[in-house]
Order: structure tokens, then sequence, then C-alpha cells
């Protein structure tokens, strides 16, 4: 056997293991090095959303529940008599379509809320009554090892027009048994995992000779993407070989990629006849994947005005900041409270989100005036430094004598009045501090070299 | 001890007195799987524990923000893709020379590295991988090393479940035929 074939055999048999090694203990030291970067204390939900925006949020979804419950009931079974307390239902006697409609009340609720800075301006006061009902759905939906409705992967299975609910703990994704260990397969069969279990399914099958109402094509009508997109024409690998492909791209496999915007067709043709068994068209918008950058992580004085810029631009892109309802590659952020703040940037663009987020600390910026100067050249106190004051640029500053008469004036105040020529003493001084509110402070202060 | 699920990490997380917990909890689950799916990408070690770390703070700061319409797995692998193709991306705009293509600086990246065992099937390997295109090298990666599921790398992709099944083919196919050549 040849080294070649020996490559490949080993390749087919799917041992080639990474060639990768870390550092000793490196996974421990991961852990603490990740500890220590979140340094600021981690902000809790609770924190973000007070208990009483929380109760908002359940009032809603209570009304959520109830009116969607109702609804689908009304919808599928006109003739039943209808509930008259339907929040009393539980969950699990729902159908598949009324839990999900449900789950996604709960997000667009949550998601709405966040646009607007954790304030609700959904007016639902009125519903306070429902709060203590609502806060125990809230927990019902939040327990972990709630059971949920098993989505079925398979259209045609029986079960799910029998509306017969398959109930089943919430298992770790990697060690769903639902799935077989795909381990100690042989490589190729591989990527056949799922479609085998199509094929064992007898109404699967049915599917080869074409039905008339569904398409053989399965692509999308319009669709876009930030990267070049493989489209393939048949899902089922196992019906490729019955057709011949001819893709306005040239490729005649059952698969193509689209590298660049535009309008893109394909046939499916009888392999020997030629004749076209079906065809589609589809457009396709390539858009670059967002970049955001809100930069490093920075420091401002309370009165500062604070402005984010997505830096990554285009018409097709949505933005979804944490502190503005505003849709916008940039925002203006004015009067936040001083400490930390996290602001979170979620670009989206064809349904792809990229994630970008920065700190800001709040400082109060407070300015503090000594009362004596010593200009002895020591290095010490040797000038009238009014800590802080590079904070508000344009500050004014008088120097006073006893008598009222203007010693020294200027328009930016730069830390360097030194009483120069000016005898040991007390003098006063007048701050025009060039802040919001434009604060005046006033003060003596002692000039002594001694 | 049962696995902790991630529906029990984010309840935790809501908590302030269990958040550190839960965080500890969380990357007791996923630092390897992260680890490796990331250094896969950035095949340095240095690179890749920044990133991961990157990743894992990321993950915390929004885990308040994880809207749950795609599982908590699935969103920590997004976030890892993304940041590590950034990474990339931002690491080769830093270099003097810019003309250094993606495979040559990664080809770099792999006879420099020091952890790495130098066992030359497994190098061969990485070498093959290196020459595809970044979706299909992604998808070959998560499939040949790490055993994710068609399904859930469209959920991590954005992709169609198709899309990625042909993808893998194009990629299998072309590592077999690098194999055979070299």
């Amino acid at each position: 056997m040849s080294k070649t074939d020996l490559h490949k055999e080993m390749f087919d048999l799917q041992n080639i293991g990474r060639p990768y090694t870390t550092p000793d203990g490196y996974f421990d030291q991961l852990e603490k090095s990740v500890f220590n970067q979140i340094h600021t204390p981690i902000q809790p939900i609770s924190k973000i959303i007070s208990y009483s925006q929380w109760l908002k949020y359940a009032a809603i979804v209570t009304v959520g529940i109830f009116t969607t419950v109702m609804l689908i009931r009304f919808a599928t079974n006109p003739d039943e008599p209808k509930i008259a307390d339907s929040t009393q239902t539980p969950i699990e006697k729902h159908d598949t379509t009324n839990n999900q409609e449900f789950n996604t009340n709960i997000q667009d609720i949550a998601k709405e809320s966040k646009n607007h800075n954790g304030e609700t301006i959904l007016p639902l006061e009125e519903n306070n009554q429902d709060d203590k009902e609502s806060v125990n759905y809230q927990k019902d939906i939040t327990q972990p090892d709630k059971t949920s409705i098993a989505e079925s992967d398979n259209n045609d299975n029986p079960s799910k027009n029998n509306h017969e609910i398959i109930q089943r703990k919430e298992i770790p994704i990697l060690n769903n048994p639902q799935y077989p260990n795909i381990q100690n397969h042989n490589f190729n069969s591989i990527a056949q995992t799922p479609t085998i279990e199509k094929i064992t399914n007898p109404i699967s099958t049915a599917r080869t000779s074409k039905p008339d109402n569904t398409k053989l094509i399965s692509i999308p009508k319009d669709t876009c993407a930030t990267s070049p997109l493989t489209l393939t024409a048949i899902e089922s690998e196992d019906l490729w070989e019955n057709y011949s492909f001819k893709w306005s791209t040239g490729d005649t496999t059952p698969y193509t990629t689209l590298q660049i915007s535009g309008v893109y067709s394909v046939s499916v043709c009888n392999p020997s006849t030629k004749a076209v068994i079906e065809s589609a068209v589809i457009k396709f918008n390539l858009v670059p994947l967002p970049e955001p950058d809100l930069g490093e992580n920075e420091m401002f004085c309370s009165h500062e005005t604070i402005y984010l810029d997505a830096k990554t631009y285009n018409s097709e892109y949505s933005y979804l900041w944490s502190m503005s309802h505003k849709n916008s590659p940039k925002i203006v952020l004015n009067n936040l409270t001083e400490g930390y703040h996290i602001i979170h940037l979620t670009v989206g663009a064809c349904g792809q989100e990229v994630h970008s987020s920065k700190t800001v600390y709040i400082n109060k910026c407070e300015i503090s005036i000594p009362n004596v100067i010593t200009p002895n050249g020591d290095g010490y106190n040797d000038r009238f430094v009014i800590s802080g004051i590079e904070k508000y640029p344009g500050s004014q500053l008088f120097i006073l004598n006893r008598d009222g008469q203007v010693l020294y004036q200027t328009l930016n105040y730069q830390n360097d009045w030194s009483a120069q020529n000016l005898p040991d003493g007390t003098y006063f001084y007048l701050l025009k501090l060039n802040d919001k509110n434009k604060t005046e402070k006033g003060g003596s202060i002692t000039v002594h070299r001694q | 001890m049962q696995e902790i699920t991630d529906s029990e990490i984010i309840l935790m997380a809501k908590d302030e007195q269990k958040a550190n917990e839960a965080l500890r909890l969380l990357m007791r689950k996923y630092k390897v799987r992260i680890y490796n799916h990331i250094r896969g990408i950035l095949i340095s070690h240095e690179d890749s524990d920044d990133v991961t770390q990157d990743v894992f703070i990321k993950v915390w700061q929004n885990i308040s923000t994880f809207r749950g319409d795609s599982s908590l797995f699935t969103w920590i692998y997004r976030i890892a893709t993304n940041e590590s193709l950034n990474h990339i991306r931002k690491n080769r705009k830093k270099k003097l020379f810019a003309s250094e293509n993606q495979e040559q600086y990664l080809l770099n990246l792999l006879s420099n590295e020091t952890y790495i065992n130098s066992e030359e099937i497994q190098m061969k390997l990485q070498k093959a991988i290196i020459k595809l295109p970044d979706q299909q090298r992604l998808i070959f990666n998560m499939r040949y090393f790490d055993h994710i599921k068609f399904k859930e790398m469209a959920e991590i992709l954005e992709l169609t479940e198709g899309g990625v099944k042909s993808n893998y083919h194009i990629a299998e196919k072309k590592i077999k035929e690098f194999l055979k050549e070299h």
C-alpha cells in the first residue's frame, strides 16, 4: 500500500485528529483570565430591568397569551364552547403553533422594551390586576426543566397532524439521543445521516414520485446573504441522480454558489431527454457582513455628550442599540447616570447579526480648589491648580485683591497662575466653570512663600 | 453528575447572587469546545486564547439580551465564528505588507506554531483545510472534528441545511483530492 493510499484510507476512517495542543493547565487559566476581565460587577437582568418593569412585561405576556389562546381556539375549534378563564389552561395543552407564538410574544416584548432603554412605552397599566398571576407565568417560562413540545423534524410525521404532543426534557444538544453518535460512522456516510432518517420513513419515500402540489426545486425566490451563498436545487440528495441540472451560473451540478448580487435561474431536466421538468428563479442580494466597532472603552464626565458610531454602514443594515431606540448607525447619549454603562449594539444584515459593545464610565468630574499656594519654587503647590478643570475647557478665572481690583483674568484657565509679582497675602478668586449650568465658584486663596 | 442545561445557566445568570457561578458553569461546559472551534479557524494558540476570552466576555455581556430564538449553543458558536473571522481580517490588515493572502497567512501560522504535534497526516489534513474558502473550512471543521449536526451548523452559519450539506460535499471532495495528490 502506497503512502497516499494509506492517507486516503485514514481519512476515510475519520480518525485524523487536530494537531493542536495547548499549554499545561490552559483551560483552568482561561477560566481565571475571563473572570479577571469581567472585573466590573456583572449586571444581572434583574438590575437592568426593575421589578416594576417586570410586572409590566408580565402583564403584557398575560394579555398576549390570553389573546393568542382565544384567537387560536376560535380559529381552530369554532364549535367548541369557549373556556371562560383560559389563563388557567396549562401551557402543555396548547398545540404547537400556540406555544410558538407564545414564545415569540415574549421575545417581541423583551425586544420592544429593550429598544426603549428599559422603559416600556406600551400603555398597559390597566392590566395591573393580572400582575400576580402573570408573574407566575413568567416563572413557568423561565423554568429550566419545563417540558417543551418537541417539534417534529418531519412534516410527514402523522403524529403532528393528530396534534399529538410529545413531551421531552431539554437535553444538552450534543447528548441528544435522537441523533445517532456519528463519531464511529464511516466518513462517507456522515453527510447522509439526516437523510437516512427520511428514507426509513415510508411516507417520505413516497415523495420520489413527485406529488402535484409539491415543488421539486427548493430554493427561495428572494434571498440575501452576507457571504457567497451555496444553493442546492433539490434538498434531498437521493433524488440528485434522477435529474440533470442547469444553472444560469453555468454549473450543471445539483448545487451552485452565487458570488454576486443578481437574478439567477435553475432548470431541473430529465437527464436523457433534456426536457425541462421544473425551473425556478432566485433574486440574490449580497450584502457585506457588518463590522461594528464602537472603539475602546472610555471615560466621560457627566456633563459631556457621548457620540457613538457603529462605523459600519449599509442601507440593508439594521441597528439595535441597548441605550437608544434609534435604528441608525450613530447615536448621541446625554445625561447618563454616574458609573459604568455597557452599551450593546447589534447590527443585523440578512438575518445575520454582529454584536459589539463598549463600556463607558461616567464620572462626576468634580473639581477641587486649594485655599493656599506656596510659590517658592520647591515644586509643591507652586501654582494655583484646580484639579479637574481640564474637563471643562473654556472656564474663566478671576483673581482679585482685598479691594476688589482684578489682578488676573483669563478666559480659559490652564492651572498656571502662581501669584507672580504679587506679595504674600490673601486674595480672592472667582471661577466661572464652563459646564452645563455655568457654575460659579468663589473663595479666598492665601499666597505664602516661606 | 448530569451536565447543566443551557436554560438553567440562563436562569442562573439572571440571579445576581448566582451570576458568577453561572458564568463558571457556562465556561466549564463550553470552553474546550469553543476553544477548539476557534483554534481550528485561527490556528495560532495565542490568537485563539485571546479570541476565546473575548467570546466568553461578549457572551456574558450579552446574555441578558440573548433572545432565545436559537439555542445558547448555536448562539455561542455564532459569536465565536464571527469573532474569529473578524480577528483574521483585522490581523491581516495590521501586517506591514498585506500582499500575503489568507491562505499564506494561515500556512505561516501553522508552520510557526509552538503548541502543535507534528504528526504528518494531521498536518497534511490541516494544510488541505486551509486551502478551502472560509465557509467550507468552517463547515468541514465543525463536521469532521466537532461532529456538529448539519441542522445546527445551518443555524450557526445562518444558511440552509442544503447549503451546508453541499458545501460540506465540495469541501470533502477537495480534501480527498488534495490528500491523493500530496
